[in-house]
């Protein structure tokens, strides 16, 4: 006869995977409070209280989707110590971005409506903060790739990162929050950066 | 003869100072549950009016949010405008990125309540018509930006459209990233204006 309660082992796993994909979709759609766990569990085709058996709350399983989604996002846009112009990099960047909103679009849709549940839910600010951390290491590696090749002399390493972060988080959200892409915006931004990087 | 009023479509200027109240208690509540966690009978309550008397001035919760939108962005927009009457472009960038943090120290709540637009024109799309007004003003601004650019003979080459588009994204980029910090909007004003010097 089956017993009642945790799955067995095998399936844990996956269960756990399928239920941060479907919560993922879910605080994307609904945001933060507007989520239901009853509705996360039956995408996923379990009862609501198996969610609680792996996440504890609704926040704990929130935290997850974050750490989970974060990481594999600034994984693949974080450029591959090969690079060796801010360019060439940054126009990478902009392509493995392109490609996740494409293929991935809840995890863009994730990741961009984070600020604005940190601001309104402080229990996650500390998700803000992991955030900034992401994202400072990723805009400062492109800094330093601009400052080594000789591309950027004239900014000083935080001001550098700091125009990057600004370029880059602005075609990202531009492009999230209009559902499209206004047509070769990553192609002009790159052509009007080479050129204010050429001048003089 | 003083009466007393009958019932109903409260006095003029009471009228204003309803007005004003919804529209004020309405922000903090967009702002701080968004569109969807917004109820219309917890904004009537909290501004100390009947349901009934918020329904009178804004028929949904459409209406609402566009009065909203349009009574802060004409408090926010001109001040943001005149610093495209600054000698040169670095200078209306500085001014106007300094404005905006001054703004959201000031009135946190205003600028909390823009900050979330983008993200609930994404949602919520029958909202877009309602603010297009926002749409009309980034093309105003950031096109009079590279006007003046081009006036002070900081910007010469290239085309106006890939001038705007640049910096339209590096000044949007900064809203939503550094609005609400000094030490990035420092960083990110000192950055432009040594881009522009170098032109």
């Amino acid at each position: 006869m089956a017993k009642r309660g945790r799955p067995a082992g095998a399936n844990s796993e996956q269960t756990k995977a399928k239920i941060l994909n479907a919560a993922r979709l879910e605080f994307a759609d609904n945001g933060y409070d507007g989520a239901s766990i009853t509705s996360i569990a039956g995408n996923v085709g379990i009862a609501p209280s198996a969610i609680y058996h792996y996440f504890q709350s609704k926040e704990k399983l929130y935290t997850e989707v974050f750490k989970q989604t974060s990481t594999a996002i600034w994984d693949s846009v974080t450029p591959a110590e090969e690079a060796k112009t801010l360019l060439e990099a940054m126009a990478n960047l902009l392509e493995n971005s392109r490609k996740i909103a494409t293929d991935l679009p809840s995890f863009s849709d994730f990741l961009a409506s984070l600020p604005i549940e940190a601001r309104m839910h402080p229990e996650f600010s500390d998700l803000l903060q992991q955030r900034a951390d992401h994202q400072d290491r990723t805009f400062r590696r492109l800094a330093c790739i601009g400052i080594e090749s000789g591309e950027i002399d004239f900014l000083s390493e935080d001001e550098a990162t700091e125009l990057i972060r600004s370029i880059v988080m602005g075609w990202f959200f531009e492009r999230h929050f209009r559902q499209e892409e206004i047509p070769k915006s990553a192609e002009s931004i790159l052509a009007m950066f080479e050129h204010l990087l050429n001048s003089r | 003869m003083v009466e007393s009023r009958s019932s109903g479509r409260p006095l003029a200027t009471d009228s204003a100072v309803a007005r004003v109240a919804f529209i004020k208690v309405a922000r903090t509540h967009f702002a701080k549950f968004g569109y969807t966690g917004t109820a219309m009978t917890s904004v009537a309550q909290e501004a100390g009016y009947t349901p009934t008397a918020l329904r009178h001035y804004f028929e949904n919760k459409a209406e609402l949010y566009a009065a909203v939108f349009a009574a802060t962005s004409n408090e926010i927009y001109p001040q943001i405008v005149q610093h495209l009457h600054s000698p040169t472009m670095a200078d209306a960038i500085e001014g106007s990125m300094g404005k905006m943090l001054q703004i959201s120290k000031e009135f946190p709540e205003f600028i909390d309540f823009l900050y979330r637009t983008p993200s609930e024109l994404y949602r919520h799309p029958e909202l877009r018509e309602k603010v297009e007004v926002r749409e009309s003003f980034q093309e105003f601004f950031y096109s009079s930006l590279i006007s003046l650019g081009r006036k002070t003979g900081e910007l010469n080459e290239l085309t106006d459209e890939l001038q705007i588009m640049f910096f339209r994204t590096v000044m949007q980029g900064w809203i939503y990233e550094g609005i609400f910090s000094n030490d990035i909007t420092l960083k990110t004003q000192i950055a432009l204006v040594k881009l522009l010097e170098r032109l």
